[in-house]
């Protein structure tokens, strides 16, 4: 544990100390009520040198108040608090506030605890001396305040009043605080001096003196009078034995002995060896917690304030350059990975270069590039398979006519398909047929045929009956339709004939057919 | 605190962190400047490596065609296919086809050379694709004279057609002992050529 330090401010005597493992070291001690004890600080304070240091202030002169304010934010509630501060305790050097609770009825105000401290002559005269000498002033706190700290780990209370010592006291007397909480919040503290030789006298003294707080309390609505008043000393292990065996008979009073060690161990100071009074481990509590300062005096903790922002400063300026270097060298890093790929992805276009100028040396000289050469071969080939030459038409009629001795085949039409003119007309009125698509499309034939009528109209029918199915029957063609008929029994064609005499015999009867056909 | 009096204050500190910004700055710049060196060299290769690769690719599949394909364009250049038109050629062989089916009645006519711009998906516009029309008009002893028209022009003309229409009508009374009409044959074929490039340019 780093040796640390602190300045004990009392009404009565000024104590500078170290902290340490082993616990509070009272280095310089002096009561003010000598003269030259700002001389004597001086010269204690030049010699040691201490870096930086707190002050604790354990003085009388402390007053508290608890106000509502209207509920307000930012600057307008800092401007507020200042101004009622300043009502409430004219003559006060410094104000400490605290925001309790905020009220739940009415104009639902904000209630503060106010507490207001006034310097006496002796420490005005030693601050002065510190602000001179540019001491680093880390902070400065009232112990009062700092006993809500420890006692938050205590057993929870609906009043209870802490009673404490004040250190340095003088040769015949003995001063305590004592500090009410209600419901556990500070309240009010205030300092006791007693007079007395005897532990007997003293500890009769002090019982009035708690007493006297208690009716104080109690006159002031502070206390509830209907259950007793906790009273929790915390004293030395000496003083805590023999302020038990002394008579402490009060029915309004509950008295509870705090062990400091135990206080300690519950404030996780268990560490530090030994503790002979409250102030002592509140300040060894404060030497491990960061709690901000409860005054800014100015001018006495500017040389600190100073110090550490230029300690800021150099650590935001050692944390900037030790991140601008990690950034900067993990960038560089991955780069040089990605570098390294980069090498491994060159050598290999390199291959690749090799590659395809072996490829070029050894292609072939040809009229035309391939890809024109692959487009006219398919284009020939499709042509060709799509020609719907006479050989390839008539063969499949013929397969398909095998047996019908009876038809007569009288004309084959190729029904002609639009040509390349008309397709590029339409093509201007917004519907162009691509070449291929038309050359692939079904043709249609129109296949006239005859039967002579000498057959009977029946056997007429069925013969071409037959023939459609066998044409039908064939691979290429997808569709066969009787577009035109001499003879048609079907029920919704109009049917007609003349049967006399002079009707002329054989006539043949003949039928259009329209054949589609796919290759 | 009077601006002077921080600065003198803080004059330490201010330059101190000044120049670890000034450090930084460099240390970051650098960082980053060779990083985004590398990174613009790796986009660079990476589309080079690309490009390459498509080359390649195209080389290879460019010599399989040639390789498979050269053969077959070699016999369309001689078929004709891809060629100038050559209409005399035809009518040489119509004219020969006349005489050896010894046909009373043959009329051809050719309608003039059209292009083709739109010929499909996978085929360049600028193919050089022409149609030209030709009727033909016959008198046919029988169908099978027009199988040897379509025939002898499929094998000895140039270029290749295709049947757009076509009309074979038998007449009533065949005669089988002198040369007389027994079919009538109105056909119009659709002959497609390639027209090589040259001819294009000098077009």
């Amino acid at each position: 544990m780093r040796i640390q330090h602190g300045l004990y401010l009392s009404d009565v005597s000024v104590i500078f100390f170290n902290v340490d493992q082993a616990g509070v070291t009272a280095v310089f001690s002096h009561a003010l009520s000598d003269t030259d004890y700002l001389e004597k600080l001086n010269q204690f304070l030049r010699q040691q040198q201490p870096e930086v240091f707190n002050v604790y202030l354990d003085l009388m002169g402390e007053e508290y108040k608890q106000e509502s304010v209207p509920h307000l934010a930012g600057r307008d509630r800092g401007l507020l608090l200042d101004r009622k501060s300043k009502s409430l305790f004219p003559n006060a050097d410094f104000v400490w506030k605290k925001h309790l609770r905020r009220e739940k009825i009415g104009r639902k105000d904000d209630v503060y605890l106010l507490v207001g401290l006034s310097l006496p002559s002796s420490i005005e005269h030693i601050f002065d001396v510190l602000a001179k000498s540019k001491r680093q002033i880390a902070g400065v706190y009232s112990l009062s305040i700092l006993e809500q700290q420890v006692h938050v780990n205590l057993k929870m209370s609906e009043q209870s009043l802490l009673v404490s010592r004040v250190l340095g006291s003088p040769e015949g007397k003995r001063i305590y605080r004592q500090t009410f909480f209600r419901a556990g919040q500070l309240a009010m503290s205030r300092v006791t001096s007693i007079s007395g030789e005897t532990d007997a006298e003293v500890f009769s003294q002090l019982m009035i003196e708690i007493e006297r707080m208690r009716r104080f309390l109690a006159g002031t609505r502070q206390l509830n009078t209907a259950n007793k008043l906790v009273v929790r000393t915390v004293f030395s292990e000496e003083e805590a034995s023999r302020f038990s065996q002394h008579e402490t008979n009060n029915e309004r009073l509950e008295i509870e002995s705090i062990q400091l060690l135990d206080l300690a161990l519950s404030n996780g100071l268990g560490q530090v060896e030994g503790f002979s009074s409250l102030a002592e481990l509140l300040a060894v509590a404060m030497s491990q917690k960061r709690i901000s300062s409860h005054f800014r005096p100015k001018g006495l903790t500017d040389s600190f304030n100073l110090l550490k922002t230029k300690r800021l400063m150099g650590r935001v300026a050692a944390g900037l350059l030790l991140l601008s270097a990690c950034v900067a060298g993990t960038v560089a890093y991955t780069a040089k990975l990605e570098n390294e790929q980069l090498q491994g992805l060159n050598a290999r276009v390199e291959t690749l270069k090799q590659q395809r100028t072996s490829l070029l040396d050894n292609v072939q000289d040809t009229e035309i590039s391939a890809t024109k050469m692959k487009q006219i071969v398919e284009l020939y080939n499709d042509i060709s398979a799509y020609q719907f030459g006479p050989d390839k038409v008539l063969m499949v009629i013929a397969q398909a006519y095998k047996g019908f001795k009876h038809i007569s085949i009288e004309e084959i039409t190729w029904l002609a398909e639009p040509s390349e003119q008309q397709r590029n007309n339409r093509g201007r009125r917004g519907y162009s047929e691509p070449f291929m698509t038309k050359l692939k499309a079904a043709r249609q034939f129109e296949l006239k045929v005859a039967l002579p009528s000498n057959l009977g109209n029946r056997l007429i029918l069925e013969n071409m009956e037959l023939f459609s199915s066998a044409l039908r029957k064939q691979a290429e063609i997808t569709e066969v339709r009787r577009e035109r008929a001499m003879l048609n029994t079907s029920a919704d064609a109009e049917m007609a004939g003349s049967l006399g005499e002079t009707t002329e015999l054989n006539k043949p009867v003949e039928f259009t057919l329209l054949i589609t056909m796919e290759l | 605190m009077p601006i002077q009096q921080m600065l003198t204050d803080f004059k330490t500190p201010i330059i101190q962190l000044l120049l670890v910004v000034l450090a930084s700055g460099l240390m970051l710049g650098a960082a980053f400047f060779y990083a985004q060196e590398v990174d613009r060299k790796k986009a660079e290769t990476l589309q080079q490596q690309l490009q390459i690769n498509s080359d390649i690719d195209r080389l290879i599949e460019d010599d399989e065609i040639i390789y498979s394909m050269s053969a077959d364009f070699v016999q369309l250049t001689s078929k004709g296919f891809y060629a100038q038109e050559d209409r005399l050629a035809w009518s040489e062989i119509l004219k020969q086809l006349s005489e050896q089916l010894k046909l009373p009645n043959f009329q051809y006519s050719i309608s003039p050379q059209k292009n083709i711009s739109n010929i499909g998906s996978g085929f360049q516009a600028d193919l050089g694709l022409s149609e030209s029309l030709m009727e033909i008009e016959a008198d046919l002893l029988h169908e099978g004279d027009f199988l040897s028209i379509t025939e002898q022009l499929s094998v000895f003309a140039p270029a290749l057609f295709n049947v757009r229409g076509c009309f074979l009508k038998k007449e009533k009374f065949i005669a089988l002992t002198h040369i007389k009409r027994n079919i009538a044959l109105k056909c119009t074929l659709a002959w497609y050529t390639v027209k090589p490039l040259i001819v294009n340019e000098e077009g």
